[in-house]
């Protein structure tokens, strides 16, 4: 598609574009992800689905940016500034049919990876109420870990979703993995 | 006793807890990174006015838009302390949780608090 043309040559970026508005994507950011990122993602995000689109569906999408952001900025906290650098987050907001898709790619360390699998398969084996007992459960005993999350972040985002979340982890090195969440949420 | 009154902004609620007016309460967008430290003097304010007063009724709104799940235990360390302060010095506290009327996850958040804490609970549609 690109042919070795850079990505901003002009007419690499209309292919860029083209892909994009194929693809119906919303909003993609790519860089460094903080609080006031967050405000400004909402605030775009907002705009955009605030046309046509019910309460629910537009709350749990925002929702669901929200904890993504704050579990990607969790990750970084953690890394050196050249990582940091070489391997940027991306948060993605685009419309497949009738169901909305975040995607968010981010730099963990590969000592994580297990763990973070595991979550995800935990949660992904749940059906709505069994990721209701464990959030209940979490909110009556769970600590809050050394990340500041208690671990609800990936349950209240499944929940939310109600669908399955994908995810995936790409070796970037001996110390670092790129980590990719995509999670679905259902127009109504 | 001292007036607690926090400006909302894009990330965090309004929140006014005032005593001698008799008004208590949350609104607007609770999203902080770091929940902890912004809802801390809340709770500070609540173990003062357990150790403080008397006879009062108090009605608690939680009127919010969105909130994390940073903030979800959070509110559930308010409204623990709202099921003790319930309990004692002739203190009464009614929680009124507000839901948008389209809104069935915040409604059903309401509902899971109340299964969390022994606390009169109202949902209240909006």
């Amino acid at each position: 598609m690109i042919n070795n043309e850079s990505i901003i040559e002009s007419k690499a970026i209309y292919e860029f574009y083209k892909n994009m508005q194929k693809e119906n994507v919303m909003l993609l950011y790519q860089g460094d992800v903080n609080q006031s990122l967050l405000n400004a993602i909402l605030s775009i995000t907002e705009g955009k689905l605030d046309t046509n689109e019910n309460g629910s569906a537009k709350k749990r999408v925002l929702n669901i940016m929200v904890e993504c952001v704050q579990n990607i900025y969790k990750h970084y906290e953690h890394l050196e500034q050249n990582i940091k650098n070489d391997y940027s987050s991306i948060l993605m907001l685009a419309l497949n049919e009738d169901k909305y898709i975040i995607s968010t790619g981010n730099v963990i360390f590969n000592d994580k990876v297990e763990l973070i699998k595991n979550k995800l398969d935990n949660v992904n084996s749940l059906d709505k109420e069994g990721l209701k007992s464990l959030y209940m459960e979490i909110m009556k005993n769970g600590k809050i870990s050394e990340k500041g999350g208690a671990g609800l972040g990936l349950i209240d985002i499944a929940r939310k979703s109600g669908e399955k979340i994908e995810y995936h982890f790409s070796k970037i090195s001996e110390t670092y993995s790129y980590y990719i969440l995509v999670i679905k949420i259902k127009k109504k | 006793m001292d007036v607690l009154n926090l400006k909302g902004t894009d990330d965090t609620p309004t929140i006014v807890l005032n005593a001698e007016e008799k008004v208590f309460n949350i609104s607007g967008r609770s999203l902080p990174e770091d929940a902890a430290s912004f809802y801390n003097p809340v709770l500070t304010w609540l173990d003062d006015f357990a150790t403080t007063q008397s006879g009062v009724a108090m009605k608690f709104e939680v009127k919010l838009e969105y909130f994390n799940t940073a903030s979800s235990k959070l509110l559930l360390d308010i409204f623990s302390k709202l099921e003790s302060i319930n309990s004692n010095n002739g203190n009464s506290v009614n929680l009124e949780w507000y839901y948008e009327d389209d809104d069935e996850d915040m409604m059903e958040a309401g509902e899971e608090y109340s299964e969390l804490v022994e606390l009169n609970f109202t949902l209240k549609q909006y």
